[in-house]
């Protein structure tokens, strides 16, 4: 077996660096353009429901800060607004004789 | 006293050899920088436990009919557990930040440069009496800058076997070691203003781009890279399976109980591997020295290139970020936030983090394909 001399490997591993460290970039690169088309492609053609999908993900992050006082407010809104369908709804219907 | 003469012989003490007892000391040793010092346990404690295993005398366990010989022979020498590992690492991947800034896979890319340098450092290391790394093993031994466990592991698997142990071991203490090799290299090439950069918020990606992602990522490796198509093929399974929302079982299972399973598997076969006779060699030091370096290039390349990106961009960009180019997700990212946070306290740079630190799996298993083309 006849082992190449270091010099020659040394060519070898420095031609590798380079055409592995290219072949990378050209690569991503590539698929960078591809991300962007995607993109494109998306909003080109939005989906109805699409939209739907974005927003209750970002509301945690987005009010993370102030969530505190965003959830008693919240609470608050929702609990006026279950009281007042109830009432509603008992004057609507009163219940049987009692 | 003939039978006091067998029984004595059946007893392990007899049959010690020095290299068994060495490397018996560095299972305990691998044991306890997992359990006390917590340094990738799910992965170091198998590994240490399985070194224990194969180098006790007369038990066999890495000769052919012992239980870590068929572990090895079934799931590594095969390629199919770091695999199924990558699959699970796919499902738990996020690429929302990547798609959201897709410039930052520039940065996954050039954080690269820590691989093919070392693979060159590694033939330069023949110059010095005692080293014969032939150009397989080099790169098997280079991939650890790609700081990704299941890449490194498969890569070397397939170009040198006798090296996995020690390959292994390396890659996987480098990674635990990310939040001390990592911040002085950050530090040295940045200023304080450069680290105080705030960066504009990530659009929101919508879900169909994310299903959308990974096929596009499979169908670009099938059309260049072929030899890259086992890691990426997997790992963009994993995704979609996650990200589909439809199989929400299996990406549950990939990402849970499967992944376990052969991770318990994956760390015995490494351990098993963990022979003296193939860990005790100058080589290992070499390997370890070769990782430490390949981590520090990939790191250093990765923060120069995105001073290069913020030179061109409009858009603010934090060269920190380009350090979490180097895989270990989420460790690296986890460390570039820590350090934006010391540089300006109100300034979280974890999420633009997670772009770069996923195009490095990418940019690893890329890496991974080329030189399985090139030198397998």
């Amino acid at each position: 077996m006849n082992t190449p001399s270091i010099s020659e490997q040394l060519l070898e591993a420095g031609s590798l660096l380079v055409v592995g460290m290219s072949s990378v970039f050209i690569f991503l690169s590539v698929l960078i353009v591809s991300v962007k088309l995607i993109a494109k492609f998306v909003e080109a053609f939005p989906e109805p429901a699409a939209t739907t999908y974005a927003t209750p993900r970002r509301a945690p992050a987005a009010s993370a800060n102030h969530s505190a006082n965003h959830a008693v407010t919240n609470q608050q809104d929702v609990i006026t607004a279950i009281t007042h369908a109830v009432s509603a709804y008992r004057q609507g219907n009163q219940p049987p004789s009692k | 006293m003939e039978k006091l003469q067998i029984l004595w012989q059946s007893t392990a003490i007899p049959h010690f050899e020095m290299g068994q007892i060495i490397m018996m000391l560095v299972g305990f040793g691998l044991l306890y920088l997992a359990i006390v010092k917590k340094f990738e346990p799910l992965l170091l404690l198998p590994i240490g436990f399985g070194a224990l295993l194969t180098n006790i005398p007369l038990a066999g366990f890495s000769e052919v009919g012992g239980l870590l010989h068929y572990i090895y022979y079934v799931g590594v020498d095969t390629g199919i557990f770091p695999l199924l590992i990558f699959m699970g690492v796919g499902a738990m991947t996020d690429f929302g930040a990547l798609i959201a800034n897709p410039r930052t896979l520039l940065l996954g890319a050039a954080a690269q440069f820590g691989i093919f340098a070392t693979l060159f450092g590694a033939i330069a290391l023949n110059a010095v009496p005692g080293f014969e790394f032939s150009l397989q093993d080099a790169a098997a031994i280079a991939i650890i800058g790609g700081a990704d466990g299941p890449t490194a592991i498969f890569l070397a698997s397939k170009l040198a076997p006798e090296l996995l142990g020690a390959i292994a071991v390396a890659a996987y203490s480098y990674m635990a070691l990310v939040p001390i090799i990592q911040p002085p290299i950050m530090k040295a090439l940045t200023t304080p203003e450069e680290r105080e950069i705030k960066m504009n918020q990530l659009r929101v990606v919508s879900k169909r781009e994310k299903i959308i992602f990974p096929l596009a990522v499979l169908f670009l490796t099938i059309l260049v890279l072929p030899s890259a198509t086992p890691l990426v093929g997997m790992f963009c399974l994993g995704n979609l399976m996650k990200e589909s929302g439809v199989v929400d079982r299996l990406s549950n299972t990939a990402q849970n109980e499967l992944i376990n399973i052969v991770t318990i598997f994956l760390g015995l076969a490494v351990g098993s591997k963990l022979s003296s006779e193939a860990f005790l060699t100058v080589e290992t030091l070499g390997i370890l020295g070769l990782g430490a370096v390949a981590f520090s290039i990939g790191t250093a390349a990765g923060v120069i290139m995105a001073k290069i990106l913020g030179k061109f961009s409009k858009e603010p960009i934090n060269p920190l970020i380009g350090a979490a180019g180097v895989s270990a997700v989420p460790m690296a990212a986890r460390v570039v936030n820590k350090v934006g946070l010391e540089a300006n306290p109100h300034n979280f740079l974890l999420m633009h983090a997670m772009g770069p630190n996923v195009a490095g799996v990418l940019g690893s298993a890329v890496a991974a394909g080329i030189l399985l083309a090139l030198v397998g």
